[in-house]
């Protein structure tokens, strides 16, 4: 063994000093993943490794709070202490249910097993005495540079460099759930969980979050676990509503839920608009505030495809995480507690006046009004018929649908019996009966000529909702108040105490589908209103999770446009080089394009259906008819305005002609603007003046030169679409491990060390001292200070800020040391 | 109606010869105590003591916060939640202190983070669901046995200077109807 160490000592006398030695290396090891706009929207598809779990701490520390002043203890001291045991036995809890189910220790759950009773008898059954630590838990304290790869595409030198002195205070970003005591958090925690999902094992990624996320709504209340680490706090923290205070989402592309084009899923990921700068943040404008909120699904088919660097969730905003977090949950809380407010007033409306009037009664008081004061009435009832007519006309407007969706959702149904003991669904048949009996009298009035003599209607009586709907106005009160015209002396409906809750049966008819039209609108944004048997979380970190849910992008679409487009250039090189006078027959395929959504209803879930216009091939023909008739013009025909001229690089003037049914539309143009305008068109036919003869010229050579022509073009064509930052799939992974080891040995990170790095090689000048290196430190907690290598026998020495002693490696493939100290070893 | 409120009085007094009281105990835990006075067997039959039982509160799932529930019952405390002159059953009020399906709730108690603390405002809420002149209330709510979640108010217990009631909760609202009655005319239409 001495001589061994002898001869390392011999064979390494020229050690090379680290440069920043200085630093402490505390790196993790981690894969940081970059992806550009197709290859995100892919992994959107794939379950994550990595989540975030935003931690609302303020109903808590409020509970605690008046607890503490009600028994006469300190307060702040107690709201302290429970706020570190609350986060310390949230994050524990999180790990410990992790653990066992990727362990396999606790049963995986699929989607109808959520009974209490059965999660508990899992529970039960789920005691490892020895339970391997798997899942990483970290609080994040700043959205460094460590975090990029939620709003950078590719990384570059500069990022790298930035990365590497991050991880040298890695502290800075994020810090272990170990270190949670006395940490004193604040309103808001943010934590961070890793796992690793072996392959070709039975863990299915998305069953497992799931499980997660109803294994913590119920182990949080009745684990004993939970119960020992949050002691004395433990009763009071699991009376918490603890659905409303979490939410886990993916940090990166790859998901926490699998994507399904739903109300619930769409809005999840909406969330990511809530990220704004509170001061900037505008509730009265806001989608989910409206009168009519706009189908989540719209989006989609209207506004451009983001890019990664639009920095969707406005990390960039902030300087810490907290920062970010807690400016979310500030506009979270806003909009939930509106939306909140608007559907238990649109919710309690209905049910005030369901209780004491049927469609029929509603109906009789009407006609009764109607007869008592038929001019007081006359303005009030203008409005009844005006909202119910475009309410529920399906020539006039959209709304009729999304209201009988209303019917079948099971989010709805829940909340209003659980809050009233009464069934929704009834009170929604009795609404369906009044708008028959409404739309009848209004049509009687119609055919009497009631609405002749004058009439006083003001755009702001009606609706917000009709006021939305028929006007430009975007911006509205939060409170939706539908007022009556006419003031009877004594109100048709009102508690004893004098609150008035309708003064007419008109006003009530109208107050009534003022609040089924509120509750409309908010069931667009349930899923983030209520959530009881199961955390929430979403996959707002992925602009395209939306997309891809529903359809409205296909990242492979560039590829396989690219792909066919060369084929067709081969064939085309071949073609033309076969033929004795030019023909070219162009070819192009347009995707399929999403354009609308239908909405429907699947098991009480709203799930919107992509509608499409089908893939189209356009087939264009052109023979230059200059060879052999001898005149300067090339005939195309083709199914479209695209033109295939464009392609012989031709630079004069052309005459089209389209011929559409019995229209024909002539234009010329000059050859820098012809482009497809779009419009689809039966036949086209062009004749264009070639003026630069650059099909002639083309046409006159032999055939051999004729095809490697076109087979160049081909080529240039598929380099050209292949640099598509975009859309064709590119992704760079980055070892932190990597980057720590490089920056220390270096003292920076130079352009040459960056494209290593991407390349997925740390830059240590010998390959097999990075190698061995870096497998040595992701094993121990050690800090290089001098190293010397040969990679001509596998072997090296290296001396430790731990360790007195050199300490002497060998063998690459399988790590070997030899030591006389004492190394620790790395958890994770 | 002076008959009547005497008569109510003496009934309600009669029937529950019992107080309740809620405490945080040292461990943060909350507990019901009851004291039976006089000949009831209410004791007895709850914890088999005559005088004293005390009964560790279950949690109350997602009772902190501000959920749809919770916070419709706290808003409308005194307006569509109320009370009527109507005392709830002595025998409903044992199987549901015995089978432990209730959470107790006052108007300071650490339970209410939607109203701010020791506001008059919550503590009138409280008052208008006893009698004039109570000086305490405890709101009994309803958990389901299942999964702990309320289920619905269910009973206000009142203690007054010189005894106490325990009052049945009405979750619909108490309204007030005009009727119209201009049938006999002929419809304009």
């Amino acid at each position: 063994m001495k001589l061994l160490m002898l001869y390392f000592l011999v064979t390494f006398v020229h050690a090379k000093e680290w440069a920043r030695k200085d630093l402490d290396f505390k790196t993790i090891d981690t894969m940081i993943h970059f992806d550009n706009r197709a290859s995100c929207a892919t992994k959107a598809k794939l379950p994550t490794e990595s989540v975030f779990l935003i931690v609302d701490n303020v109903n808590m520390a409020k509970a605690v709070y008046r607890l503490a002043k009600l028994r006469g203890m300190d307060p702040v001291k107690t709201t302290n202490t429970a706020l570190d045991k609350f986060n310390q036995g949230l994050s524990s809890l999180v790990r410990l249910i992790s653990d066992k189910l990727l362990s396999g220790d606790l049963a995986l759950i699929d989607d109808k097993k959520l009974d209490d009773r059965y999660l508990e008898n899992n529970w039960g059954k789920s005691f490892s005495s020895e339970l391997e630590k798997k899942t990483q838990c970290n609080i994040v304290k700043k959205f460094s540079s460590l975090y990029a790869h939620l709003n950078v595409t590719k990384p570059d030198k500069v990022l790298i460099q930035k990365m590497a002195e991050d991880l040298s205070n890695i502290e800075e970003s994020f810090i272990s759930c170990d270190s949670i005591k006395g940490n004193h958090f604040s309103e808001i925690s943010l934590f961070q969980f890793d796992v690793k999902f072996k392959q070709h094992t039975e863990i299915d990624g998305f069953r497992f979050w799931y499980s997660l996320k109803v294994y913590l709504s119920w182990a949080y209340r009745f684990s004993p676990e939970i119960q020992d680490v949050m002691r004395p706090y433990d009763f009071i923290f699991r009376n918490v509503d603890l659905e409303e205070m979490v939410l886990f989402f993916s940090n990166g592309c790859k998901s926490i839920s699998a994507p399904e084009c739903t109300s619930h899923n769409l809005n999840l990921n909406q969330l990511k608009l809530l990220s704004e700068e509170a001061s900037s943040f505008d509730l009265s404008s806001y989608e989910g505030l409206k009168p009519i909120a706009v189908n989540p699904a719209t989006d989609l088919t209207s506004m451009p495809l983001p890019l990664r660097e639009d920095d969707l969730l406005n990390l960039g905003d902030q300087v810490s995480a907290s920062d970010w977090v807690s400016n979310f949950r500030g506009n979270v809380l806003k909009v939930r507690g509106a939306q909140k407010l608007q559907l238990t007033k649109a919710m309690s409306q209905i049910f005030l006046i369901n209780k004491v009037k049927s469609p029929d009664d509603l109906e009789k008081n009407i006609s009764e009004e109607i007869i008592l004061n038929p001019d007081g009435y006359k303005s009030d009832l203008y409005y009844l018929c005006s909202e119910y007519k475009v309410a529920t006309d399906r020539n006039l407007s959209f709304l009729i649908q999304d209201l009988i969706l209303l019917k079948d959702d099971q989010s709805i149904k829940e909340s209003y019996s659980d809050i009233f003991d009464q069934r929704f669904d009834e009170s929604f048949i009795r609404f369906q009966s009044l708008i028959s009996k409404i739309n009848d009298i209004c049509l009687k009035l119609d055919g009497n000529g009631y609405w002749n003599n004058s009439l006083e209607v003001k755009k702001e009586g009606f609706a917000s909702w009709y006021q939305q709907l028929t006007t430009q106005k975007n911006n509205f009160t939060l409170e939706r108040i539908v007022s009556s015209h006419f003031i009877p002396l004594k109100p048709v409906l009102k508690f004893k105490s004098g609150e008035v809750i309708c003064y007419s049966a008109i006003h009530c008819s109208r107050i009534l589908l003022d609040s089924m039209m509120t509750i409309s609108s908010l069931a667009k944004s349930m899923s983030t209103l209520s959530a009881k048997k199961a955390v929430i979380s979403t996959n707002m970190s992925n602009p395209y999770s939306s997309h891809i849910a529903c359809g409205a992008y296909d990242p492979w679409a560039k590829k396989n446009k690219i792909i066919f487009e060369f084929f067709h250039d081969l064939i085309q090189g071949v073609a033309f080089g076969l033929l004795p006078s030019p023909v070219y027959v162009s070819v192009d395929l347009e995707q399929k394009k999403l354009v609308s959504f239908s909405s429907l209803i699947k098991d009480g879930k709203v799930f919107y259906d992509p509608n499409y216009d089908p893939k189209k091939v356009h087939l264009s023909l052109i023979a230059d008819l200059g060879p052999l008739a001898g005149i300067p013009c090339a005939l195309s025909i083709s199914g479209s305005r695209m033109n295939p001229l464009e392609y012989y690089a031709f630079n004069g003037i052309s005459f089209s002609g389209c011929h559409n049914n019995s229209k024909v539309e002539i234009e010329a143009n000059s050859a820098e603007e012809i482009r497809s305008s779009g419009s689809r068109k039966n036949y086209c036919a062009a004749c264009a003046i070639n003026l630069q003869t650059m099909s002639s010229s083309v046409s006159s050579l032999n055939p051999v030169l004729r095809f490697s022509f076109f087979l160049i073009k081909g080529v240039t064509r598929l380099f050209s679409n292949l640099r598509d930052p975009h859309d064709l799939h590119r992704n760079w992974s980055l070892s932190s491990h990597q980057i720590a080891l490089s920056y220390r040995y270096h003292g920076e990170i130079s352009d040459q060390c960056a494209k290593d790095l991407i390349k997925g090689r740390s830059c240590l000048p010998k390959k097999c001292e990075g190698k061995l290196l870096e497998e040595f430190t992701k094993k121990f907690h050690a800090s290089p200070l001098e190293s010397s290598f040969s990679c001509l026998t596998g072997k090296g020495v290296v001396w430790i800020k731990e360790c007195q002693e050199p300490i002497y490696l060998s063998n690459p493939r399988n790590l070997k040391i030899m030591t006389d100290c004492h190394l620790k070893e790395r958890i994770f | 109606m002076k008959y009547f409120f005497l008569m109510f009085i003496f009934f309600s007094f009669n029937v529950f010869s019992q107080t309740i009281e809620t405490i945080w105990r040292d461990d943060l835990k909350k507990e019901l105590s009851v004291s039976c006075k006089g000949t009831s067997e209410f004791c007895q039959n709850l914890c088999s003591s005559e005088s004293n039982c005390y009964l560790e509160e279950g949690i109350c799932r997602s009772c902190i916060g501000t959920g749809l529930k919770i916070n419709y019952i706290l808003s409308e405390l005194g307006r569509s939640i109320h009370t009527s002159e109507e005392i709830y059953n002595s025998d409903s009020f044992l199987a549901l202190l015995k089978n432990n399906t209730f959470v107790t709730l006052r108007s300071n108690d650490p339970y209410n983070i939607i109203d701010a603390y020791g506001s008059i405002k919550v503590y009138k809420k409280f008052e208008s669901l006893c009698r004039e002149g109570s000086l305490s209330q405890i709101l009994f709510l309803k958990l389901s046995p299942v999964d702990r979640s309320i289920i619905r108010p269910e009973l206000v217990y009142c203690e007054y200077e010189n005894g106490v009631s325990f009052l049945q909760i009405h979750s619909s609202p108490d309204l007030e109807t005009t009727l119209l009655k201009f049938s006999f005319m002929t419809p304009i239409y």
